[in-house]
């Protein structure tokens, strides 16, 4: 009886300890106040750790908004400075109106912010990738951008397919901030050492260059396709589209196991057959291999050039190592496709200052901090003011670049919240069956089953 | 604890030299990776052509790097300290009481190591945003106690099952109470078990980096391992040479720190011997 | 607690209760609710794109169950965890004794070791995935010039290998855990016991088999029920080698519990996938308990 006793007690003193721990969890950071990101005390702190360096502390104003922009560039470090600069810039400006950054690696950023989403704590901007608008657009995180913007302004100063990238369903949820083709490069000093002279028009002609680059001896891998991981997915959904096949026909039926996916699939295991193209291929591993005069095509972004010439490789030089061709096609004329890349900025449904946040959206999308970004971060600007100024169309990648993105087009997972899983069965059958475990057939029909249970739920 | 025979021989200078191969033979080709200049990255070379300190000079002017890393060491310390203390008495009450339920704790806290963190994680979130606790290293440190507490008492357990039971009885005999038999006869005993737990506690939230990443938001709370993706691996950049020299530049201390460690639970462990 | 013990006058178990009391509690706070809700999210079709959630029964545990691929994933998680821990073990083990002799430099190899332990996750991953590249690795570049192979081996771009070489990363970091816990046993180990055994003549071997491995069997299961509970957990390092691949040969329970939740957003398969392994993998360690339990009384 007593022991029992003894032992209810013991269980009621334990709950009172744990009240009291975690009533001194939040009494600990009220007072310390700088704590937790609901009340932004920590960028607070931020903005007190740098302000030594930017202004004279006794000038900082008293600050009504603060605003977070979360993303990845302003944690990159080839970026750092640059969207340090914007901030200031816009800092100084409005001193009411505080930003400060919020930055993970890009690769872990879709989820934070869906974490922080999902449990409703405010942020107000956001830098997010092209392909994530219709995952963020449907965990309902996105404001609706057609009614923070005046439309006149969009229509002005952006073109329609610019702003259809950043629409769902007819609601804008996003701007570009950058945008370009994931468009297949190619390397001319390996080129000429291979005797290729212009570049491939069609499939037949590609395959003839890449025999070449072949013959150019064991270590070469005359074409750096993605073989891996989920991201692979999209060149091969580009290929898919110039095969004449697709994941889903326009009334959203899956026919990525038809007779042109099948074609595909065969040609992407007779490239490998050959020695074309390598498995564990990864656009790092490409990028690493093309920087060694390794690989002679790859697909790549803009970001491409600003690689090249962080690897130290001079301004005037890069057109003699990256040249952006239009992606060769089945037969000559047809139209040439590659996929549309870029980066978006958005405005959080869950930010307390919506209009702020559209305010310097539009400041950092504009002709001045967009050109500042080309000069030194290499990214294309969208607005078209900045698009058509001398300084990007004299530049020659740039603007071959911005010539193919015309061309580009979306891919099919785009449309789906569950991107990430669809992208990822792809690659995963497209794998198995380049490492003949499975049929051509066979793979493509796994693929349609699975994709087609995962949209089932 | 062996005679050294022939046979012995053979086996020692076997295991000495092929184990010294692979354990050590990546770390020198990492070192080799962070000594050459960017250009020469990929080069199969044994001794770099062209060997640089240029990426350690770079990690040692990097201000953030040392940020994260003095962060990352509080935030270690503190967990260790925590875990290896609650684990010791836990393990102890574990090891040495008998009373209702002691079983299905031992269980229960084992059940807890074995949920996937990463479903984990989004819970806590949860909670650590409830109770205000989010970019606070507290939530990091109770976090980081938690999943290593379960193999902290599990082997202190085992350590104290090793410890006879007279010590204690005549311990008792003398009229020590038991807090005090605990504290000065039993723990510097298990000072061995105790230095193993301290140092997994200590690797355990210095190497995490989901949890660190997502519970701390804001940039001057970073800690080593997301700080490190942070700085060299971009969303097209990657800094190899960076990362391998930092990797280095981080971890010697830490191994230095673990030596003198060692020196230290080693004298304790000739000192508990002339007690005994 | 030491005034409180006097002032209160426990009894022992009492005492014994009140020395569990700081892990009680901090499991309390911290991992009560997430695991509570964490189970109930595998019941639930919770995903992270919304904020309601609704009760679907065992839809999420069906669905795996028709997963034609958790077979796979099943096999391929023993594979990795009985070949992660196992490995490092026996080397662990072989290295600690070696270690143990004292030689000249052995108190430094020991702290050595240490840093394959203290590295950032990240970083040995890269590292291993770098030596086991297939066009610039050391790996490839090193058999070429010893003549064993005449061209490259694609290591992680084949089903074959790639979980051998996730394995062999995975030994490499995990070699310093069971060092550190073996090290402290072989300390342990009654000198009185062996000096006695080596008077009846006993060799190397059997003073191993009859006196070492039996005092430090506790220290030695418990070490590997840890390490493999550890493994299972593991996927940062197979994450950034392999992403699970090449054709799913390197995916493991938790690469697809991470996926499941970080890249296809979908909670209730994520904790389904955890509650499943708890199941497994707490029949096996209260067996093996059991089974340590009885063979001590014995």
């Amino acid at each position: 009886m007593t022991k029992r006793f003894r032992f209810t007690l013991t269980m009621c003193i334990m709950i009172g300890l744990l009240a009291m721990l975690s009533a001194c969890g939040s009494a600990a950071n009220d007072s310390q106040g700088a704590g937790n990101v609901a009340d932004k005390g920590g960028n607070a702190a931020q903005n007190a750790a740098n302000a030594p360096e930017d202004a004279p502390p006794a000038e900082e104003p008293a600050k009504e908004v603060d605003l977070t922009w979360v993303g990845w560039s302003g944690s990159d470090k080839p970026w750092i400075p640059i969207i340090q600069h914007m901030m200031d810039t816009w800092n100084t400006a409005n001193p009411k109106e505080q930003v400060s950054w919020l930055g993970w690696p890009w690769d872990q950023t879709l989820q934070q912010i869906l974490v922080r989403n999902q449990s409703k704590q405010a942020m107000d901007i956001g830098q997010t990738d092209l392909g994530w608008l219709k995952t963020l657009a449907d965990s309902g995180a996105l404001a609706d951008l057609g009614q923070l913007f005046d439309k006149q302004w969009l229509a002005d100063n952006f073109e329609p397919s610019a702003l259809d990238a950043g629409r769902i369903d007819g609601v804008l949820y996003a701007l570009p901030w950058t945008m370009s083709a994931t468009s297949m490069v190619n390397n001319p000093t390996l080129l000429k050492k291979a005797g290729i002279t212009s570049s491939p028009a069609t499939i037949a002609e590609f395959e003839a260059d890449l025999g070449k680059l072949k013959a150019l001896g064991p270590d070469i891998v005359p074409y750096g396709m993605l073989t891996k991981s989920a991201s692979a997915s999209n060149d091969i959904q580009v290929w898919l589209k110039v095969f004449g096949g697709d994941v889903f026909d326009d009334a959203g039926n899956i026919i990525l196991n038809n007779a042109a996916g099948v074609k595909t699939l065969d040609w992407y295991k007779s490239l490998l057959a050959k020695g074309y193209v390598k498995m564990d291929m990864a656009r790092a591993d490409a990028r690493n291999l093309y920087m060694q005069d390794k690989v002679g095509f790859y697909e790549d972004s803009i970001l491409a050039k600003g690689l090249e010439l962080t690897n130290g490789v001079a301004e005037a030089d890069v057109t003699k190592h990256l040249v952006p061709i239009p992606r060769p096609v089945v037969n000559q004329g047809d139209k040439t496709l590659d996929k549309m890349w870029g980066h978006h900025l958005v405005v959080f449904n869950n930010s307390p200052n919506k209009q702020q946040a559209a305010d310097f959206i539009k400041q950092i999308v504009g002709k001045d901090n967009s050109l500042y970004y080309f000069q030194n971060g290499g990214l294309l600007p969208t607005m078209k003011s900045a698009i058509a100024d001398p300084i990007v169309q004299n530049d020659p990648t740039s603007s071959k670049f911005l010539e193919i993105t015309k061309n580009s087009t979306s891919v099919d997972t785009d449309a789906y919240n569950q991107k990430a899983a669809l992208d990822n069965i792809i690659v995963e059958e497209f794998q198995a069956a380049m490492l003949d475990k499975k049929s051509s057939q066979q793979a493509l029909d796994d693929a349609a089953s699975r994709i087609a249970a995962e949209l089932k739920k | 604890m062996f005679e050294h025979t022939s046979g012995f021989r053979v086996f020692f200078w076997i295991s000495l030299v092929c184990l010294t191969a692979f354990l050590f033979f990546p770390l020198y080709w990492m070192l080799n990776s962070a000594l050459k200049p960017a250009s020469d990255i990929f080069e199969l070379s044994f001794i770099p052509h062209r060997p640089t300190w240029d990426h350690f000079a770079e990690v040692f002017r990097d201000r953030e790097i040392r940020r994260y890393f003095v962060n990352s060491l509080t935030l270690s310390i503190a967990s260790c300290v925590f875990t290896t203390i609650i684990s010791a008495y836990a393990g102890y009450s574990f090891s040495k009481y008998r009373y209702r339920g002691r079983m299905s704790f031992m269980l229960l806290f084992l059940l807890a190591k074995m949920f996937p963190y990463a479903v984990l994680l989004l819970s806590m979130y949860a909670l650590m945003l409830k109770l205000q606790l989010l970019d606070n290293y507290l939530s990091l440190v109770l976090a980081y106690v938690t999943f290593t507490l379960p193999v902290g008492c599990w082997t202190l357990k085992t350590y104290f099952d090793g410890i006879p039971d007279e010590l204690i009885e005549s311990a008792k005999i003398d009229g020590a109470g038991n807090a005090r038999i605990l504290h000065r006869v039993i723990l510097p005993l298990a000072l061995p078990g105790l230095v193993s737990v301290a140092i997994y506690g200590f690797v355990w939230s210095w190497n995490d980096l989901l949890y660190s990443l997502t519970l701390v938001t804001s940039p001057e709370k970073r800690t080593l391992a997301p700080g490190l993706i942070l700085s060299y691996l971009g969303e097209a950049q990657q800094d190899w040479g960076g990362m391998m020299a930092a990797s280095i530049a981080v971890s010697l201390p830490v191994t230095l720190l673990f030596l003198l460690l060692q020196r230290y639970f080693i004298q304790g462990l000739v000192a508990g011997a002339v007690k005994g | 607690m030491n005034k409180s013990n006097r002032g209160l006058r426990l009894t022992e178990s009492q005492f014994g209760f009140l020395l569990l009391f700081p892990a009680l509690i901090v499991y309390a706070a911290v991992l009560l609710y997430p695991l509570l809700n964490s189970t109930y999210m595998s019941f639930t079709d919770q995903t992270l794109l919304k904020a309601d959630r609704h009760f679907v029964g065992l839809a999420n545990f069906r669905a795996l169950w028709h997963d034609p691929n958790f077979l796979d994933m099943f096999l391929h998680t023993v594979a990795f965890v009985v070949g992660a821990t196992i490995a490092p073990f026996i080397l662990g083990f072989i290295w600690s004794i070696v270690l143990q002799q004292g030689f000249k430099g052995s108190k430094w190899l020991r702290s050595l070791t240490l840093v394959n332990w203290v590295l950032p996750g990240t970083a040995i991953s890269f590292l291993w995935m770098w030596m086991f590249q297939s066009n610039y690795g050391v790996i490839n570049g090193l058999l070429m010039k010893l003549g064993l192979i005449s061209e490259n081996i694609n290591w992680l771009g084949s089903t074959n290998y790639a979980m051998a070489v996730v394995i062999l990363a995975s030994t490499w970091k995990g070699v310093p855990w069971f060092m550190v816990f073996l090290f402290g046993g072989l300390q342990a180990v009654p000198r009185e016991q062996l000096e006695a055994a080596r008077m009846d003549g006993a060799g190397n071997v059997t003073a191993f088999l009859k006196i070492i491995y039996p005092s430090m069997r506790p220290i030695i299961a418990v070490s590997l029920i840890l390490g493999a509970i550890g493994n299972l957990q593991q996927f940062d390092l197979q994450w950034v080698m392999t992403e699970g691949g090449p054709a799913r040969a390197t995916t493991t329970l938790s690469i697809e519990v991470y996926r499941s939740a970080f890249r296809e957003w979908d909670l209730g398969k994520a904790s389904a996938i955890g509650l499943v392994w708890v199941l497994i993998m707490g029949i096996f360690a209260a067996f093996y308990l059991r089974h340590m339990r009885e063979q001590l009384k014995s």
